[in-house]
């Protein structure tokens, strides 16, 4: 069995991204992150088939994120610009493919509640199975809800819907 | 960008983000393990305090009830403990359960915590008048030894008292205040998840 440490760095990227979506400020993503572990390590002696634990973690993941109701009450609202690297001040980092991710996390966070989940999971690379299980809906309505996040999302870039 | 796809752009995109320092994240786990631990020995510690009094003021003769308070406590102490312990194992379980169900559970535990809530900042107050006025009406005096006690250690006992009522009403309204918009959040999120389309 992987130790607590490998499995961190196994997935920590993965509950990182996810928690991003929901939190804005850095110090409150480090909270729901920990919130996340805390809630895995628990969690992890209870899980008997280890091939499914990326979709384990990302599900416990989920269900934390949409459910943390306390932070999101003294939340406000950061502007884009905050959150994308400032090109005058530190060239080399002003990639553009660090505004795009940016603009893309942006972009999952603009989503309605109802989107929001199923396009994080998706991705996440779940299969559309599994998002159903995880957030408790039918895989037609996972499908119907993506092609809206992707719509959405791709508006959002400026590109046809 | 169609679910089964595996080379979508944004989801390569997406997995371009940085990855994060995990052993900060571990010295982070540890140490709030840690404090976890030193908050439940800080709890036990205050609520042993407060056991103390009851019984020391039984003993003393301030308190007519020979005995009973305590045991009412005490009883009621273990019974809140093997309570907390039974509902945080069956919250640990509820987060592997899918989103929907988790929400439904969650808006559940938040419309008892606020009853209970409700209970402590409408009862306390109540039930301490309450007891006042039955003792007041049965003519329960404290035992004639508690009269001549230390007034040091009556004052200690009465300011005691009065803090812990306080603190009690205090913790009601504002975890009262936590799980009336927990309760409304919530079944918010869950109408948007469930019924979203």
């Amino acid at each position: 069995m992987a130790t607590l440490q490998e499995i961190v760095e196994a997935h920590g990227a993965m509950v990182r991204r996810i928690a991003t979506v929901y939190e804005r400020h850095p110090d409150r993503v480090d909270d729901l992150v920990q919130d996340v572990w805390l809630a895995v390590c628990e969690a992890l002696p209870r899980l008997n088939n280890h091939a499914t634990l990326k979709s384990y973690i990302a599900r416990i993941t989920q269900n934390i994120c949409v459910t943390h109701v306390r932070r999101a009450l003294v939340r406000q609202a950061v502007p884009l610009e905050d959150t994308l690297p400032d090109p005058a001040t530190a060239p080399e980092e002003a990639t553009a493919q660090s505004i795009r991710l940016a603009r893309l996390i942006e972009a999952v966070r603009c989503l309605p509640e109802s989107l929001k989940a199923v396009a994080t999971l998706y991705l996440e690379e779940m299969p559309v199975k599994d998002i159903a299980l995880s957030l408790g809906i039918s895989e037609t309505n996972v499908s119907v809800r993506l092609h809206r996040a992707k719509s959405a999302i791709r508006l959002s870039f400026g590109e046809p819907a | 960008m169609t679910p089964s796809h595996p080379h979508d752009p944004f989801v390569d995109l997406w997995h371009t983000a940085p990855k994060p320092d995990t052993q900060q994240l571990l010295r982070d786990l540890q140490r709030h393990r840690r404090m976890h631990r030193r908050f439940n020995w800080g709890l036990a510690l205050i609520l042993a305090m407060i056991s103390l009094l009851l019984i020391s003021k039984e003993v003393s003769g301030r308190l007519p009830t020979l005995g009973w308070l305590s045991a009412i406590w005490l009883l009621s102490l273990a019974a809140s403990a093997v309570w907390h312990w039974r509902v945080h194992g069956r919250r640990t379980g509820v987060l592997e359960r899918d989103t929907v169900s988790l929400l439904k559970f969650m808006i559940r535990q938040a419309r008892t915590d606020l009853f209970l809530a409700q209970c402590l900042y409408k009862g306390v107050p109540l039930g301490a008048a309450f007891g006042f006025l039955v003792m007041k009406f049965l003519g329960l005096r404290p035992a004639p030894r508690a009269l001549t006690a230390d007034p040091l250690l009556v004052l200690i006992q009465t300011s005691v008292a009065v803090a812990v009522l306080i603190a009690m009403v205090v913790t009601g309204v504002i975890l009262a205040r936590s799980r009336r918009t927990q309760v409304q959040e919530l079944s918010e999120k869950l109408k948007l998840i469930d019924t979203g389309l």
